[in-house]
């Protein structure tokens, strides 16, 4: 008997699309985005000694940025501009990450570069483009405060020290946990996001999407390629240092325009978006993500209703809980 | 001055002598079981993360898990384990346990750096493999569309819609599978396709364009695959760990033989000390009695002089 190939590739080919792409409805227990955790332990003391800190200009060198003064809070942890700007009107190279739920990143700055939010909290302080200073110069000026310097000593044992204060911080970002709609969907409130946004994640999740864009914190916990399906680099052109990504920590070429996949919690608020904030509108992201990281087109109405799904995932900051 | 020197010197010799002996007890107290216990303990931990941690990759490898978080976290345990234990013997102060932590920790820094690598290349390849069969049946459509509209060109697109099949079948039967023979096969089934794209009608190049795009891509992605995961396998993480917990246990076996050591010197140390105190219990005693006598003797010609000064008077 001859075989149809045509018919037994159309047959394996539609089972596995459809094994791959998983049941239609949503089983919230098995989504591949979980909800944030509604409680997080946190030392309340030390929540507001950092976020006291976090506002604190003295961390910079003039005395005129805060960690703040990037990471604006009301603006959905972001400055809204394309480019870092520091001390001195300097312009950085690379776009603003968002410091909300930036706990659940499994590494920070774009490049990944900091293990921890501790160590993050140092970078900033003494890159000469952002505060332009160093915890020598930091700690002098903080030691005058003696209120702060109480505060200090009732928490740490060893008062006022550099890495006492970037714990503080840390603990502050980690509180910075922003509930939103589409948690409350995946703990199964169902009326929680229309039914636009509930197409929206299906296609979220059908196009794959959510192959980078997973976990609790939708992103943040892998690195990948930023045009891996065509050259975003050179469509673009002008290649920075920047633009070389993890290479600039590894030196390994095949870590060559490598970044950390950022969350996609609170988008809405964050453009301009990646990390050479080339795109304006949250649709720009989402063309750029189907041409250079999916290799595939989709409708004008997909990608909005992609875009809609996106907006669900803005949430309000709920500190220390 | 000069009693002050002295002073000084007793104070010296006291502190000394009593420094040392706080010096043997603590040398003598340095090791307990418990600390045995903990390290063994966080050891068995350490392995158990570790075998969950691959068994979180595997699953993620086969699409049983929905995230890469679980391949995440297992990383944060295994440092903490491991940043323990060597926490909790660091004060055996052992060059081989010392050079066995070090090569835990590299293995450990590889293996997350080979997982990270996994991560970003699984994510590729489950999005290209899932997306194949609509990229092939779109370019099929578009093909036999071709056919209809020039029946010129209807061989060549039939042509074209065989190979396709070919190509899909084969790159599906690659699934999850490891076969290098097949990836080769496989390149010489889509090679002719990739050159002639100019060739075909504009649509049937277009959508040619983005399945040749994707399976270039799963090739590439399942290579990648291999690799990462024959070096995972290579990984002697397990041997290490093993390494650092002979190395403790022979370090503390060592750490013990010289507290018996120690025990024997704070033994002696101490008899020495008593020795000494008794000396010095001797020396007052022979003091006090020297200058009672003295005193006595004091006393005795004090009378005799106040008597004769009374005789003269």
């Amino acid at each position: 008997m001859k075989l149809n190939k045509g018919l037994l590739a159309t047959c394996v080919g539609a089972a596995f699309a459809l094994a791959a792409a998983g049941p239609l409805s949503a089983q919230v227990g098995d989504e591949p985005i979980k909800p944030l955790p509604l409680k997080l332990n946190l030392d309340a003391r030390k929540v507001a000694l950092g976020k006291s800190l976090f506002h604190d200009k003295r961390l910079s060198k003039d005395n005129s940025l805060a960690c703040a003064g990037c990471h604006d809070l009301a603006k959905g942890g972001v400055d809204g501009l394309q480019f870092a700007v520091g001390v001195g009107g300097q312009v950085g190279p690379i776009n603003v990450p968002t410091v909300l739920n930036s706990g659940f990143n499994f590494r920070q700055f774009w490049n990944g570069r900091a293990e921890s939010l501790e160590e993050q909290a140092e970078g900033p302080v003494h890159n000469p483009k952002e505060m332009g200073s160093n915890w020598k110069e930091v700690v002098a000026k903080l030691e005058k405060d003696k209120p702060l310097v109480a505060q200090f000593g009732a928490i740490y044992g060893d008062g006022l020290q550099p890495r006492n204060i970037q714990d503080a911080i840390a603990t502050f970002e980690r509180s910075l946990v922003t509930q939103s709609r589409f948690d409350q969907y995946l703990r199964g409130d169902s009326r929680a996001i229309s039914d636009e946004e509930k197409k929206g994640y299906e296609l979220f999740k059908n196009y794959g999407c959510v192959a980078c864009h997973q976990g609790v914190n939708i992103g943040g916990n892998m690195y990948q390629t930023f045009g891996v399906l065509g050259d975003y680099f050179q469509d673009r052109g002008n290649i920075t240092e920047a633009d070389l990504g993890r290479f600039n920590v590894t030196k390994r070429n095949s870590d060559r325009f490598v970044f950390k996949v950022p969350s996609l919690r609170n988008v809405e608020l964050t453009a301009p978006y990646f990390h050479d904030g080339s795109a304006k509108t949250l649709g720009d992201a989402v063309d750029v993500m189907f041409r250079y990281q999916l290799g595939r087109t989709a409708p004008a109405s997909d990608k909005d209703l992609i875009v809609a799904f996106l907006k669900s995932l803005t949430g309000e900051i709920k500190e220390n809980r | 001055m000069k009693a002050f020197f002295r002073y000084t010197a007793w104070l010296v010799a006291a502190s000394l002598l009593v420094g040392m002996l706080a010096f043997l007890y603590m040398k003598t107290r340095a090791l307990d079981s418990s600390q045995r216990t903990a390290v063994n303990g966080l050891v068995r931990d350490l392995k158990q993360l570790d075998a969950d941690w691959n068994v979180e990759v595997l699953r993620s490898k086969t699409g049983l898990s929905s995230s890469y978080d679980q391949v995440t976290q297992p990383q944060l345990g295994t440092l903490a384990a491991e940043k323990a234990i060597a926490a909790r013997s660091a004060g055996l102060l052992d060059p081989r346990l010392k050079e066995a932590q070090t090569q835990l920790n590299t293995a450990l820094a590889t293996k997350i750096d080979l997982i990270d690598q996994f991560k970003a290349q699984n994510a590729i390849l489950r999005n290209s493999m899932r997306f194949i069969p609509l990229a092939a049946e779109d370019l099929k459509g578009k093909a036999r569309k071709a056919a209809e509209s020039a029946p010129g060109a209807a061989n060549e697109m039939l042509t074209l819609v065989n190979r396709v099949d070919e190509v899909l079948i084969e790159t599906l039967k690659l699934g999850n599978g490891s076969d290098s023979a097949a990836i080769g096969r496989i390149r010489s089934l889509v090679g002719p396709l990739v050159t002639r794209p100019g060739e075909f009608p504009q649509p049937v190049a277009e959508s040619l364009g983005i399945f040749v795009n994707h399976l270039v891509t799963i090739l590439a992605q399942k290579e990648r695959e291999e690799e990462v995961f024959a070096q995972l396998a290579k990984l002697p993480v397990v041997e290490r760990i093993d390494e650092v917990s002979g190395a403790f246990e022979s370090a503390f076996e060592k750490a013990g033989d010289n507290r018996e050591t120690y025990h024997i010197a704070l033994f002696a140390y101490s008899a020495f000390l008593l020795a000494l105190l008794a000396f010095m219990g001797w020396r007052m005693r022979r003091s006090y009695l020297e200058v009672s006598r003295l005193n006595v003797s004091l006393v005795r010609t004090n009378e005799i002089l106040q008597r004769k000064a009374g005789q003269v008077a």
